[in-house]
């Protein structure tokens, strides 16, 4: 009987150390639900419980690498969920603001702008920017951590943008 | 890239290079992981096998073959035995060890003492078959296979019917068709000789007769020996709550009781009982969402308690008998569960025989907290605040400072000194629901004249701030939502609630 080599690499992954694979994937899951909710500790939150969640279903993926993939999605299926349970996004500028007050930066002012700008975009629009931005993700692959098609990720990113270009005032250029 | 894009970039780099993240796998891990998957396992599937996929149409046929088990063209027969499980079947199939397989998973399931899978019954050793046949095509992948999986010892329920038993149909369409393309799956669930097991089937449309009949008389030919050292899990009670569910398990582990409630969205569990309380021990879980959520609430009982009732806020009552905890699980304790409305707290009495109230929840405390905090001060997030139920929903973390912070801020991955000589620890992200009393202090840091002056809050306009994860204002008062806090608990109630400056 043939081998074939993606099912063999899915048998060889699921002896992956459950330790090791928290280490490797938990950093990225939890700084891009930062950077989503901006609560850090809320962050921490989320991504282990979408941690827990997805190595429940691990073994039933196909490819080992489609973990985390699988796992981005489970973040940021939280992080927008939570943003319409409880409506903070009034909270992330707030958070932000004053996480960023102690901080040293010379552009201060407008970094505060961007992220009041950032927190007043609906949460699914600051996930897809998120991800495009941060995580450098395909719109094919944001698409795929949204649950939407590659065009509704331009369509949102295109949105975002216009509003962060209106609420913000132009850099200089450099 | 434009001006916009590359900002973004930077603040995105900026900012997560300094959200804290865990350098090290959290304590208890694998066993959070552990009973999500057996949760998955025993509520959805079996673990770690697309039988799931499996949409039955049509068994009646297959089940009408069961009356005529020999096989007659598949050649000799064997015997083998696998973890205490004794089956005849045709001697070029192959019997799985799902271990050596790899059905039982990582190092996770492999330390699960149940649920597992316990044996596999198919035409080869092709992996394939347990993976995704469906996406190899008929010629390549087997086409049946057959597991055994182990369960938690059932008292009573569909599960503890006797041995022997006829596979039924399974009618279950959780996942889609792409693996298992017009499979047909049969289930059945039993117990024999102290052991709780459930089988599942799964037949290709190409499976000829022959196949299919080998199967039955496979399935059929089975015996069982009592695991050793007898039961190590039990399922106590089981029921619906919210919809979905349930099951309350009784385990021992490292020679300790544990009980856990678990459906298939999840579960809870609770254990470091006190064998010489007096009063009722509980936890809870919540299933289901807004107004169709339930709780089961559970635990154990102090001796000579033989029913429990549980009254709610709004005074409705529910009340259950008491559940015996094997011997061989625990010899002294005996447990209950009760299925409540999804918030407020739940008076618990304990009744003994003659119908006296003999125990309860530590009046006061209402509805214990799951799983309780110890007396002390302890750092944390307050997540809600029910002002009318007079409790909170805690997430305990850890306040490091000095060289402990600047380690953590290391084993995190930061560099440097850790940023206001403090850092904060928070692994876990389990809520603690606790008792206010009726006199907790509220002591909020007055803003106007920061930091170590304090005011005595109001409890609803902090509950209103919690609720908004942001300020809200009182004069020249402000309540913050997302601060950090440091709660007193006394006789297992908050006695009082401090705000931590943070810059």
């Amino acid at each position: 009987m043939s081998q074939d080599t993606g099912i063999v690499r899915t048998v060889v992954a699921e002896r992956i150390d459950l330790e090791d694979l928290y280490v490797r994937h938990m950093p990225g899951a939890v700084r891009v639900a930062s950077l989503i909710t901006g609560d850090t500790d809320l962050a921490q939150d989320i991504a282990h419980d979408a941690f827990l969640r997805s190595v429940g279903r691990f073994r039933h993926l196909r490819e080992p690498e489609a973990f985390e993939a699988y796992l981005r999605r489970a973040v940021v299926n939280a992080c927008t969920s939570l943003f319409r349970r409880r409506k903070v996004e009034a909270a992330y500028l707030r958070g932000q603001s004053r996480s960023s007050a102690s901080v040293d930066e010379p552009d201060h002012g407008r970094r505060d702008e961007l992220r009041a700008a950032l927190s007043a975009l609906p949460a699914r629009q600051r996930a897809a920017v998120v991800l495009r931005y941060y995580a450098d993700l395909s719109e094919q692959q944001a698409g795929e951590a949204l649950g939407c098609s590659a065009a509704a990720v331009r369509s949102m990113v295109a949105r975002a943008m216009e509003t962060l270009r209106e609420r913000i005032p132009r850099s200089e250029d450099t | 890239m434009n001006d916009l894009e590359r900002d973004l970039r930077e603040l995105f780099n900026e900012d997560a290079r300094r959200v804290p993240t865990p350098a090290t796998a959290p304590k208890g891990l694998r066993r959070s992981a552990r009973r999500r998957q057996a949760v998955f396992g025993g509520g959805v599937a079996l673990a770690g096998l697309a039988v799931v996929a499996g949409i039955v149409a049509g068994a009646t046929t297959l089940l009408s073959q069961q009356t005529s088990p020999e096989p007659a063209a598949l050649g000799p027969k064997t015997t083998g035995t696998m973890n205490g499980i004794t089956i005849t079947y045709p001697q070029a199939w192959a019997l799985i060890d799902p271990d050596t397989a790899g059905l039982n998973g990582p190092g996770v399931m492999s330390e699960s003492p149940l649920p597992r899978i316990v044996m596999a019954l198919a035409p080869s050793q092709a992996q394939e078959t347990f993976v995704c046949p469906g996406q190899l095509g008929g010629d390549e992948a087997d086409p049946l296979l057959m597991t055994m999986q182990e369960g938690p010892l059932a008292l009573d329920g569909p599960a503890s019917r006797a041995w022997p038993v006829e596979l039924e149909p399974l009618n279950d369409d959780t996942t889609g068709p792409t693996c298992y393309p017009g499979w047909e799956f049969l289930r059945a669930g039993w117990t024999e000789s102290g052991r709780t097991f459930e089988a599942r089937v799964g037949f290709a449309p190409e499976a000829s007769d022959e196949e299919r009949d080998a199967v039955f008389a496979a399935f059929a030919s089975m015996t069982f020996e009592p695991s050793e050292g007898g039961a190590t899990s039990v399922v106590l009670a089981h029921g619906t709550a919210g919809g979905e569910e349930w099951q309350l398990i009784a385990a021992r582990e490292q020679g300790e009781l544990s009980l856990d409630v678990t459906g298939e969205s999840g579960g809870a569990g609770f254990s470091g009982f006190d064998a010489s309380s007096n009063d009722i021990q509980s936890s809870r879980f919540a299933f289901g969402s807004g107004s169709d959520a339930e709780r089961v609430v559970f635990g154990v009982v102090p001796e000579g308690v033989v029913r429990v009732e549980a009254t709610t806020a709004n005074g409705s009552t529910v009340s259950a008998d008491v559940l015996d905890v094997p011997d061989e699980i625990d010899p002294d304790l005996t447990a209950f569960a009760l299925v409540v409305g999804p918030a407020g707290p739940v008076q618990l009495d304990g009744f003994d025989a003659s119908g006296q109230v003999v125990a309860t929840n530590n009046a006061g405390a209402m509805d214990a907290p799951s799983p309780v905090l110890e007396d002390g001060r302890h750092f944390g997030y307050v997540r809600s605040v029910d002002p009318d139920a007079a409790t909170i929903e805690f997430d305990l973390a850890y306040f490091l400072s000095g060289e402990e912070a600047n380690d953590a801020y290391h084993a995190a991955g930061g560099t440097g000194p850790v940023p206001n000589d403090h850092f904060v620890v928070n692994d876990n992200p389990m809520l603690r629901t606790l008792a206010l009393a009726p006199d907790m202090r509220l002591r909020l840091l007055d803003w106007n004249r920061c930091c170590e002056t304090f005011f005595d809050g109001d409890l609803s306009l902090f509950a209103q701030a919690i609720e908004q994860q942001g300020d809200v204002t009182d004069g020249d008062l402000i309540y913050r939502g997302l601060s950090q806090w440091w709660i007193t608990v006394r006789d297992g109630v908050v006695t009082q609630i401090e705000e931590q400056y943070s810059p």
